[in-house]
């Protein structure tokens, strides 16, 4: 006496021994992964400094136990770096610059100061985003960029 | 006694080629080189970003890209400035132009991706344009260092 086959066809036959056929699977799980990591390499390893632009207007805006620090921020003389200058205090390099803003923080909440960086336009603009940066690494939230006082 | 023949490789249940799993890597390759091309020109823009240890990751919900990009003069003196949106160079008053309809359209922030290498005096026209705009801040993009929080 013969069985009857129960292969009706090479799929059937392949399923039943086998299961289903991963392979699709994988490949699209490839591609999602795929997609996610360059998507991660674009948008990737930037991000943002926010700086506010304030109009000076009769209203002044700012609170009165706010403190108001304008950073001038003027070339170097020859091979000089960039000089910071803060108020009355002396001309002074960015490493000096951190240090007195440490020492203001520790003095005023950074909560309570706004920065005002007035930068010369003969200024590396990366020594600008370097003020911005050291504000924000202090917590000082409000930064802005005002046009450097006339001459 | 008749015997019946047992068709056990019958025409139709031949082994048939099954193509998705071709199709599959086909379409993993057409994607791999669509992005891996995207990013090479992202980076041919050649604009070196300031880097930073801190800074807000998230993207504003309405954003305006300036790209100052940096090129040396045939001579290889000082660095000259192009003003960039959207990969087309603008002139100020097409800028400012941006800026007011930015501004008119309820507001966004403007991302402003320049050149480390670059002048204060490449970015001011766009900050100036930025403020007579009435926008209220704009974004300064960097690249995020090692050792950032």
């Amino acid at each position: 006496m013969t069985k009857l086959s129960h292969r009706r066809n090479a799929q059937a036959s392949y399923d039943e021994h086998h299961g289903p056929n991963m392979t699709p699977m994988v490949d699209v799980v490839m591609v999602i992964l795929i997609f996610f990591m360059a998507s991660t390499a674009l948008v990737g390893p930037e991000w943002f400094l926010r700086s506010a632009l304030p109009v000076v207007g009769p209203g002044g805006g700012v609170q009165d136990d706010t403190r108001r620090v304008r950073i001038e921020l003027a070339p170097g003389t020859g091979d000089q770096a960039t000089q910071a200058r803060v108020a009355d205090a002396e001309p002074m390099t960015m490493d000096r610059l951190a240090d007195y803003m440490d020492a203001l923080v520790k003095v005023t909440p950074p909560t309570k100061v706004v920065a005002l960086i007035a930068p010369d336009p003969r200024v590396p603009y990366d020594d600008v985003v370097r003020v911005h940066e050291l504000c924000a690494r202090l917590g000082i939230q409000r930064v802005g960029i005002v046009e450097p006082a006339a001459k | 006694m008749r015997l019946r023949t047992l068709h056990t490789h019958s025409r139709s249940s031949g082994a048939s080629l099954n193509v998705t799993p071709l199709i599959d890597v086909v379409m993993v390759l057409i994607i791999f080189y669509l992005l891996v091309g995207r990013m090479a020109s992202d980076r041919a823009a050649g604009v070196a970003l300031p880097e930073s240890r801190v800074g807000i990751g998230e993207q504003a919900a309405r954003t305006l890209e300036v790209v100052v990009a940096a090129s040396a003069d045939s001579s290889g003196g000082a660095l000259s400035s192009t003003i960039l949106i959207d990969n087309l160079p603008r002139t100020q008053a097409q800028l400012e132009e941006e800026f007011a309809a930015l501004s008119r359209a309820g507001g966004g922030t403007v991302q402003i991706r320049a050149d480390r290498r670059l002048p204060y005096a490449a970015v001011a026209p766009i900050v100036e344009a930025c403020r007579r705009a009435g926008l209220p801040s704009v974004r300064l993009v960097t690249q995020r260092v090692e050792g950032s929080q």
